[in-house]
């Protein structure tokens, strides 16, 4: 066997894999997901905040800030679904999220709030509060 | 021996055969290293023994670029310089200000800090500060009792030692009165540098009394020591054509005029309100570790690696206790809190003052930054068409700041921002959005430190003088002083100013002998 076609056979086997990973998150981002899944996972994130109320604000002003400079409401839902599964439980879900913090102050990827400097997890965990009103 | 032009009689020359401009930090210091030597030294300065307003008056010029100091309060024309309202702040600059920048334009010196550092530690017994020594480890500094966002890998503490200050002109003007080959003249303004047809040798340097007297100072060599402003006007005044120096053939000087970008930049709301800070930015300090006690200062600094990996400017940052009303917290995210439960340390922190209800006080720290200037040639000195009491042209200064300086202090506050989150320490409000030039706080202002206007680089095409001082093309003239810098970092100047004149000095002996 050539080393050209060697190449291209892994190449090959490779597209195929990675085509069937891609297919997989297209299909599971893609499929309706019942309200009750989003729900739950919306309503165990809020649950993750010390303070509702008092979040409110913030995620008001992450909701106010430009659409280039903001996900959308439900998007930290949406990834967490995504990455935890729809069957985590509180704690799961508060790990991955306290790790994603982390990372992203680690890595300084950060917004700015009226100045105040936080996570864009920690933004839009507010801005699911924000959003719809109701904590 | 002190000699006071005004008693000189008409038509006498001056003449040495070193001739330095200026009696500040750099002159004076160039002149001491001279003392005793077999070079007769003439040392010119302006001014008198005291303040003098009409002569200080000759510093007086337009702002016009960005909103500057008045050009007759930020410096001093008398002898002993500026360094007679210095407030003393020693540090040396550090090795990657010296070096080209990866994605940072105009910034490098053509030699490496550690070539300099011999003259470094010369410098300190003159601005009368403790051994050469910057570890924070060595001024009584635990890395474990830091606060946890100095810790690294990004911001550390740094320290800068303190001068008395030194007042240049009293300290050392016994030693200068004694000098068997120093001569220093007062009240000698020097206007002209007057060269050979070529340009490439300073014949003379014509010199005037305010009384509208004039003389003529001859010598093998001249250095012009009168501060990062007056270097690049009096190598202006000299040109043979309108805005072009001495040695000036490519426009250069007067341009790159840096100065510190300094500002109230953040707020920084602590986890627990401070009753007894360990490490206090900005605050002056005394060591007592060593054989007599030093004072100093801590600020906050970058690594050099996160300076290198996220290619910063170098800074100073400090800090100032503040108990804020609720005028502070006008339009901030009052409810700012400890977002998630568990992460590490904000349990504590949304118990702070800082979320208290309205109408009690907030403990925190207002964040102050010495943001080092990108080198810029738009940001520059003229000459005015108004000319001052001896018939010299005026300093039009025209100050300006890039875009590029706007977003690294706005990358400094936001990874300090981070990095304090994630420490559990507090959490940062930015002054400084990142956004255009117009957005910079109102209060701020470029220092007193002026640099650059004679950046030194080797090549002709990008700097005024040569690694030696020696301004290019002109066999015997010198620049001393903050002018030469090409790249300004975050330290105060002064050291280096002094640390540059002994190496000249020493240049000059050897070139001479």
């Amino acid at each position: 066997m050539t080393g050209s076609l060697l190449l291209r056979r892994r190449w090959f086997f490779g597209a195929v894999a990675g085509g069937a990973v891609s297919m997989w998150s297209i299909a599971l981002r893609a499929a309706p997901r019942s309200e009750n899944a989003h729900e739950r996972v919306r309503k165990k994130l809020i649950s993750l905040l010390r303070d509702p109320q008092r979040a409110r604000e913030i995620g008001a002003a992450y909701l106010r800030s430009p659409p280039e400079q903001r996900a959308p409401p439900l998007a930290l839902a949406e990834t967490v679904l995504v990455e935890t599964g729809p069957a985590a439980g509180i704690e799961a879900i508060r790990r991955y999220v306290v790790a994603r913090i982390r990372r992203e102050l680690e890595d300084a990827q950060v917004v700015s709030l009226d100045g105040w400097i936080i996570s864009p997890t920690e933004a839009q965990l507010c801005a699911l509060v924000a959003a719809d009103g109701a904590p | 021996m002190f000699i006071d032009l005004r008693a000189v009689p008409d038509g006498i020359d001056i003449t040495g055969d070193i001739c330095v401009v200026g009696a500040g930090a750099a002159g004076i210091t160039l002149a001491r290293e001279l003392d005793g030597s077999r070079f007769a030294c003439v040392l010119l300065e302006s001014g008198g023994m005291e303040f003098d307003s009409q002569t200080q008056e000759l510093y007086a010029g337009e702002n016009i670029g960005r909103p500057f100091f008045d050009l007759t309060t930020c410096r001093l024309r008398y002898f002993g310089g500026t360094t007679n309202h210095w407030s003393g702040w020693c540090m040396p600059l550090d090795s990657i200000d010296f070096q080209t920048r990866e994605g940072l334009p105009y910034r490098g010196w053509p030699f490496e800090r550690s070539s300099l550092e011999p003259w470094y530690r010369r410098a300190q017994d003159i601005c009368q500060v403790g051994p050469f020594d910057y570890a924070p480890g060595n001024w009584g500094m635990v890395q474990s009792k830091l606060p946890t966002p100095l810790r690294g890998p990004h911001f550390i503490p740094r320290i800068a030692q303190l001068s008395p200050p030194t007042r240049f002109g009293s300290a050392y003007e016994p030693a200068l009165k004694s000098s068997p080959n120093v001569t220093v003249y007062l009240q000698a303004n020097a206007c002209r540098f007057e060269t050979n047809e070529s340009g490439a040798k300073v014949q003379s340097l014509s010199v005037r009394t305010l009384s509208g007297r004039e003389f003529k100072v001859n010598a093998k060599v001249f250095v012009l020591a009168a501060g990062g402003i007056e270097n690049a006007r009096l190598l202006l005044a000299s040109g043979r054509t309108d805005g072009q120096g001495v040695g000036d053939g490519r426009d250069l000087i007067g341009r790159f005029f840096m100065t510190h970008i300094c500002c109230w930049a953040g707020w920084l709301a602590v986890m627990d309100p401070p009753t007894e800070f360990y490490f206090d930015p900005g605050y002056f300090r005394t060591y007592q570790g060593g054989s007599a006690p030093r004072s100093f200062v801590p600020y906050i600094g970058l690594s050099e690696e996160t300076l290198r990996q996220r290619r910063l400017p170098n800074i100073k940052l400090l800090w100032k206790y503040e108990v804020l009303g609720d005028t502070a917290r006008e339009g901030t995210l009052t409810d700012l809190p400890s977002i998630v439960d568990e992460v590490e340390g904000r349990r504590q922190y949304v118990d702070s003052k800082v979320f208290r209800r309205e109408g009690v006080p907030v403990m925190g720290t207002k964040l102050f930054l010495n943001l080092e200037p990108a080198p810029n040639p738009d940001s520059r000195i003229r000459l005015s068409r108004e000319r001052d009491a001896i018939g010299m042209r005026k300093v039009a200064l025209d100050w300006n700041v890039a875009a590029e300086d706007k977003r690294n202090g706005a990358a400094v506050l936001q990874l300090f921002g981070a990095e304090v989150a994630r420490t559990g320490f507090g959490r940062l409000r930015s002054f400084l959005e990142d956004g255009d030039d117009a957005t910079w706080p109102a209060d701020m202002y470029g220092d007193q430190h002026h640099m650059g206007t004679t950046r030194m680089h080797r090549d002709p095409s990008l700097g005024v003088v040569n690694a030696d001082c020696r301004v290019h093309g002109v066999a015997n003239l010198y620049v001393a002083g903050s002018s030469v810098f090409p790249t300004a970092g975050a330290a105060n100047p002064t050291l280096t100013i002094t640390a540059l004149a002994l190496r000249l000095a020493d240049h000059l002996k050897e070139e001479l002998r």
